[in-house]
């Protein structure tokens, strides 16, 4: 042990969104450095918005990200609307819901096939692995064009919704696509299986270090569109006392802000949704969790990547009840509802990297004055780098590249998507 | 060449980025001339792997795209994937890197690739941030334009 020397520097890490590095210093056996350093740029959205018009900031937002982008959308709505008074209509609220598990199911599908099961399946990337496992890569281009098409047909556009608006709608979808998209998604169910089995036949490594997670909670259903703040340590909060419960704060080693609550770092994302919502997951996603081993309260972030895959499992499952209740109902051509008055608004949407917050100030002409948006990757940076901390130690023995993995895969398994927060893990190892 | 056989024509780009959205700036003004009926033109934006199934099923994929040279800002460099070496090939990507080879190397060994697939390659002034291609090629755009679709006719 005390002759061990172990030098990582990774600059920019692959397979993640956006750039980061990771260096990790160890010698004759004591671990002097262990940073998880997030390099990204900042992005200015939050000050690109001031000035501008309530009707525009949620396709503003929505480019922070072409990957959560309807979340972004949505949690930008819920924040003005909130903002300005406007109660949006209950099939508006059935709408977003059934948009926001499409990008769900999309995210997950990505992150978890393309970006974390190249690890598990000792391939680089997805182009060996298209040729390596053909039919996993064929699976994954399937459901990811089922949720890109859900998200096309509900929002307008597979990317940067277009039909969302304040208060409403612009556009509907016809009783006939939503027929047949629910139907493609009830088929899907064989995709889901299959899933589940690649995922059961996977290696994932045994950590743990207990933390705290934050997720959005609901008594109607498994949070992810509407709810209060939960956590693990500290129960249930209203929306409107995020500040609370983020804490952000400025770390010289990273351009994204780090955050806290109850603890030094707590842990956001599919993870946390599980562990805080269990009870509400679909009895289908319950057997595949008790399959794949996953049961709350987790504490090993490795597993963040099976959560994503229950939840996956859950999405598909609550599209489908969703599209029968919008069916049933009938689907109406409603105007959006549109008020404009001075006032500040939360809007907070659990979107697939964990919970996000939109915050708004508008004076009474509409126009925005302030905004402040936290993003779920910022909450997560402080957990992975005391997680990095206590790994290091424990697999510091093994052989280099072994660590070098081990470490890439702990970051991948929070999905981090720096871009949003500010992507690249590039792992240097210095052995002296 | 049959009237069955789909041609896709895919504009891929980032239109943040001035010329390097000129593979969007391009489709979106072919998509407004008459077409056959087995002439498909999409906007495939930053599509990644998502490019796989626009291509699925094409007999010819004519890909429109920003690119770094061989000419001067405005020449067009109409080519096969299989006449040139991808010096990045062993990159590892990020999904911000899925480039346009990559995505045909994974849609091959998904066997999805086109059975033929040309590449519109016109050659870029600038990279900075603007919504419109740069004067350079905007001065061109109607040759631009005239080699898209002549690439696109013999794809017919």
């Amino acid at each position: 042990m005390s002759e061990i020397n172990v030098n990582i520097n990774v600059h920019y890490l692959t397979r993640v969104e956006g750039h980061g590095n990771l260096v990790i210093n160890v010698e004759k056996g004591t671990v002097e450095r262990c940073e998880w350093q997030v390099v990204e740029a900042p992005r200015f959205f939050e000050a690109m918005v001031v000035g501008r018009e309530f009707h525009e900031l949620s396709y503003i937002t929505s480019r922070i990200c072409g990957i959560c982008s309807i979340g972004h959308t949505l949690a930008s709505l819920k924040a003005t609307e909130a903002a300005l008074g406007i109660e949006i209509t209950p099939q508006t609220r059935l709408l977003r819901r059934i948009l926001v598990q499409g990008e769900n199911v999309q995210s997950h599908v990505l992150h978890t096939y393309f970006l974390a099961a190249p690890d598990f399946l000792g391939v680089k990337s997805v182009v060996p692995l298209a040729s390596s496992h053909p039919d996993v890569v064929k699976r994954a281009l399937r459901m990811k064009k089922l949720a890109n098409d859900l998200c096309d047909i509900f929002g307008g556009r597979t990317v940067h919704p277009n039909s969302t608006t304040v208060g409403g709608f612009t556009k509907f979808p016809t009783e006939e696509e939503v027929v047949a998209i629910r139907q493609r998604y009830i088929d899907a169910r064989d995709d889901v299986v299959e899933t589940m089995k690649l995922f059961k036949s996977l290696q994932i490594p045994a950590f743990e270090r207990e933390t705290e997670f934050i997720a959005l909670t609901s008594d109607e259903e498994y949070a992810i569109y509407d709810g209060d703040i939960a956590s693990t340590d500290t129960g249930r909060h209203p929306v409107e006392d995020y500040l609370k419960m983020t804490n952000e704060w400025v770390h010289p080693r990273s351009t994204a802000k780090y955050a806290k609550a109850n603890r030094d770092s707590f842990f956001v994302g599919a993870l946390a949704r599980f562990n805080l919502n269990y009870d509400k997951l679909t009895p289908f996603a319950k057997e595949v969790a008790e399959t794949l081993g996953l049961k709350p309260t987790c504490h090993n972030p490795y597993m963040n990547n099976v959560a994503q895959v229950i939840e996956t499992v859950h999405g598909i499952d609550e599209v489908v009840r969703l599209t029968t209740e919008l069916l049933e109902n009938g689907i109406r051509h409603e105007d959006p509802v549109r008020k404009i008055q001075a006032g500040r608004g939360v809007g907070a949407v659990d979107v697939p990297r964990g919970i996000l917050y939109h915050d708004y100030t508008y004076n009474d002409a509409g126009i925005c004055e302030k905004a402040n948006c936290i993003i779920p990757t910022n909450q997560n940076h402080a957990n992975i780098q005391l997680d990095l901390e206590k790994l290091v130690p424990e697999i510091m023995t093994r052989p280099e590249k072994e660590i070098e993995l081990m470490c890439e895969m702990l970051v991948r398994a929070y999905d981090p998507c720096i871009s949003c927060s500010t992507h690249l893990l590039n792992v240097e190892f210095i052995r002296r | 060449m049959s009237d069955q056989h789909q041609v896709v024509v895919v504009g891929v780009g980032n239109e943040l980025l001035q010329d390097e959205g000129v593979g969007l700036h391009v489709v979106r003004a072919l998509v407004r001339d008459e077409w056959p009926a087995n002439v498909r033109i999409v906007d495939g934006g930053t599509g990644g792997y998502d490019l796989v199934e626009h291509m699925a099923g094409a007999h010819h994929l004519v890909l429109v795209d920003a690119l770094a040279g061989p000419g001067a800002p405005g020449d067009v460099v109409v080519f096969r994937p299989e006449d040139v070496v991808d010096r990045n090939a062993d990159m590892e990507e990020s999904l911000h890197e899925a480039r346009p080879l990559e995505v045909l190397r994974v849609a091959e060994a998904l066997g999805a690739r086109p059975p033929h697939v040309t590449v519109v390659g016109i050659v870029v002034a600038s990279l900075e941030p603007a919504l419109t291609v740069s004067p350079a090629l905007s001065a061109r755009w109607d040759t631009i334009l005239d080699a898209a679709r002549a690439a696109i006719r013999a794809a017919l």
